[in-house]
């Protein structure tokens, strides 16, 4: 495993400036600005219900914001369609491990691969997200819904994987997991920034993991960026590990 | 070796309940994610394709002989369909794409699947699969007059489709067909 992190450039590939999203009277974000930079991880922080899945169904072109703007690699995708978003190399990690469950682990990272068109490329990404995870080789063609939970949330990884995104966003990768498998999760997407120079935005309630791996973070809290700094002198301010991890 | 008439004849009718019923599973399928009144509303299409393609063509006289062909089109076109819908729906990019919009519609947004562009063409076909099973049921259609009563009777089938999946529904149908036979002989 190489350990030599991707440089980390100031140009940012993924910029939200004021974005607002409400669902009907509830404002679930309100004016959220945040960058991530190309090469890094980061991670927004926050508590259940904070608004840390709208914010990303917002990126996604899931929910469109009422108000701002969301940039990547330089243009604006507010609000586009979410087939164009992914094709344009943005893809993202459902929350709760969600997998087609009656199609076979095969055809979930088939289908992981829709937006493209070069074959060979395919094959060869799905030979690298087995490598990754070897136990979804292991089981290849059975339906993803028998699968047990650590490896359907590798099998949620490794379909976003196989649009080979410049950005991938995961939501709560962590979340229902034992620790040791949320540590294995963990190290895999520390591999995959390194290794592909993948940038990833994180998104947990499990604060000191998603710190460990993260380059910066952002604490959201009832749909506000309360705090933004590295993941390094975050660690060091117990304060908001408390808060969050208390819910 | 000899088949007995209501065999044929029970077999052929049956297939035709099975691709309606198809049709009707697939509208089932795709209407699933919407609102219910839209759902029922987009069964019309499937419907309205049976009757108007089979009362067009049912002017048609054919005699005994081309009854028998008649019966052996029916199971020859339902078995080459079937063939065709289980492998664009096991094998081709496009049906795992349905299935997976079906089983996980947000799932497959994230994925980048077109969600409600491939339900558009899932209905499409549903419609196309009804109008074909119109066009076989024309020449039957003089022996059983009563084409509306037709998909009434491929509804049974196709609710053993959604949940069986593609040869229940088609097994369904010709089961339907044989016991509808079977009660006119005896």
């Amino acid at each position: 495993m190489s350990t030599q992190p991707p440089p980390v450039s100031d140009q940012p590939v993924l910029k939200l400036v004021n974005v607002e999203c409400t669902y009907g009277p509830i404002r679930a974000i309100c004016g959220v600005s945040l960058q991530v930079r190309r090469g890094e991880i980061a991670t927004v922080l926050g508590p259940h219900r904070a608004g840390k899945t709208t914010l990303l169904k917002a990126i996604s072109g899931i929910v469109h914001p009422r108000a701002g703007t969301v940039e990547f690699k330089g243009e604006d995708i507010t609000a586009k369609d979410p087939t164009y978003i992914v094709q344009e190399g943005l893809s993202q990690v459902p929350e709760g491990r969600a997998v087609f469950a009656r199609l076979s682990v095969h055809d979930n990272l088939r289908m992981g691969a829709y937006t493209r068109t070069d074959r060979d490329g395919v094959a060869h990404d799905i030979a690298q997200v087995y490598g990754y995870f070897p136990s979804l080789r292991d089981s290849a063609a059975q339906d993803a819904g028998r699968l047990p939970a650590g490896q359907r949330q590798m099998l949620a990884l490794g379909r976003a994987l196989m649009a080979r995104p410049d950005l991938m966003l995961l939501d709560e990768p962590s979340l229902g997991l034992p620790p040791a498998l949320a540590h294995l999760i963990f190290e895999i997407l520390v591999r995959i920034n390194r290794e592909r120079g993948t940038t990833i935005l994180l998104v947990e309630q499990n604060t000191a993991m998603a710190l460990a791996v993260s380059d910066y973070g952002y604490v959201l809290e009832s749909g506000h960026i309360v705090r933004e700094d590295t993941c390094a002198r975050l660690r060091e301010s117990d304060e908001i590990l408390l808060k969050t991890q208390a819910k | 070796m000899q088949f007995p008439q209501w065999l044929i004849s029970g077999v052929a009718q049956g297939c035709i309940y099975g691709l309606i019923a198809l049709s009707l599973a697939l509208v089932y399928k795709t209407a699933h994610t919407k609102r219910v009144t839209q759902g029922a509303l987009m069964v019309l299409g499937p419907l309205g394709a049976v009757v108007a393609v089979a009362g067009f063509g049912g002017a048609a006289d054919p005699g005994a002989p081309a009854q028998d062909l008649a019966h052996g089109v029916v199971m020859g076109a339902t078995l080459a369909l079937c063939v065709l819908l289980v492998a664009l729906f096991r094998y081709s990019k496009l049906g795992l794409a349905l299935q997976a919009a079906w089983q996980n519609p947000l799932a497959a947004t994230y994925a980048g699947i077109p969600v409600r562009r491939l339900n558009g063409m899932a209905w499409c076909l549903a419609v196309g699969l009804a109008a074909i099973a119109g066009l076989l049921l024309a020449p039957l259609a003089l022996v059983n007059a009563n084409l509306g009563w037709i998909s009434l009777k491929a509804l049974p089938a196709a609710v053993v489709g959604s949940l069986r999946g593609l040869p229940g529904t088609v097994g369904g149908g010709v089961l339907i067909g044989l016991l509808e036979s079977l009660w006119s002989v005896a």
